[in-house]
């Protein structure tokens, strides 16, 4: 099973929380908790089991953002949902040395958000106008002070 | 105005005219329009479908969708114009030799659609505020026979007289 496989490759990182998801329920296999620090290393576990970058983005709670990456497999069904929780004010880390695929996604968290990924090898706005100065995806973004 | 574009006056008028060559030379530009493949949302799957066998762009001559602004005298703006994009297509449109003309299809081209609302930041709530526009077509998205109408409609105003005349009814 590639489940087992992928816990048996995270297991040296000592991760918060490696547990098996419930598939029916929630459409995962494995559900991964680790600091945004780790994620470096937790995607080059990921990729030595031969999982790809499903999606990356991120949730705006009140205390942290919380990225969520999704990983996948040709080989088999399973799904990876691993979650970092990055403080407000503080910065994620890039997974696209890694993942260079995660490029574009790191940069539309950055656009949206306004979480700042280190380690980015250019990291500037995706979707909106260079220029722009707020991020509207933000529980906070406020759209009368935008630029229309 | 829309952030720091800026509406271009040129509209294709020649300085002199010639009269009857002129007048020659804008029937076969009317009878000869080709469009630029380009499409910025779900209008262009309409712009397709006009310019497949069924519906056949071709049999106004209309249907030699170019891949270059430089070959194109109708750009037909096919879709939400976002903040983003706003600027490549005023630069395509620039890049079109003149005389040139522009179809807005749809309701996002013409007024931003269901995209607009006060203090959006997303869209440019209308084509006509970055390029001068020739042709609106309403409809969300318009069927192929409201482009194939604007292209008619464009003649007219191409020609001065056009093929839509006579079913109209138009003095002219």
């Amino acid at each position: 099973m590639l489940k087992d496989e992928i816990s048996k490759a995270l297991a040296p990182l000592k991760l918060e929380r490696v547990e098996p998801g419930d598939y029916d329920k929630t459409g995962y296999h494995l559900e991964v908790d680790a600091a945004p620090e780790q994620m470096p290393e937790v995607a080059q576990a990921l990729k030595s089991t031969g999982c790809f970058l499903d999606s990356l983005t991120a949730l705006d709670f009140p205390e942290a953002f919380h990225v969520v990456y999704h990983f996948s497999s040709f080989r088999e069904l399973c799904r990876t949902a691993v979650k970092a929780k990055v403080p407000k004010g503080k910065a994620a880390v890039t997974i696209c040395r890694v993942y260079p695929g995660a490029n574009w996604y790191e940069r539309e968290v950055y656009d949206l958000f306004g979480l700042k990924f280190t380690g980015h090898p250019d990291l500037r706005r995706i979707l909106l106008p260079f220029d722009a100065d707020f991020h509207p995806l933000r529980k906070v973004f406020e759209t009368e002070k935008a630029d229309a | 105005m829309q952030g720091g574009f800026h509406l271009e006056k040129k509209t294709g008028e020649p300085l002199i005219s010639f009269g009857l060559l002129t007048e020659a030379l804008n029937l076969a530009r009317a009878n000869s329009l080709w469009p630029m493949t380009f499409g910025l949302a779900c209008c262009a799957i309409e712009m397709m479908a006009a310019g497949m066998a069924r519906f056949d762009m071709d049999r106004f001559g209309a249907g030699v969708f170019r891949p270059s602004p430089r070959q194109c005298d109708l750009m037909i703006v096919a879709g939400t114009i976002s903040k983003k994009m706003g600027p490549p297509l005023v630069r395509l449109y620039e890049q079109m030799a003149a005389p040139k003309w522009v179809i807005a299809l749809g309701n996002c081209a013409i007024s931003g659609g269901p995209f607009y609302y006060p203090d959006q930041y997303a869209i440019i709530p209308g084509a006509d505020l970055i390029i001068p526009v020739d042709v609106y077509v309403p409809g969300c998205p318009p069927r192929p026979e409201g482009l194939l109408e604007s292209i008619l409609v464009l003649e007219e105003k191409i020609t001065k007289r056009g093929r839509l005349r006579k079913f109209r009814n138009v003095k002219g």
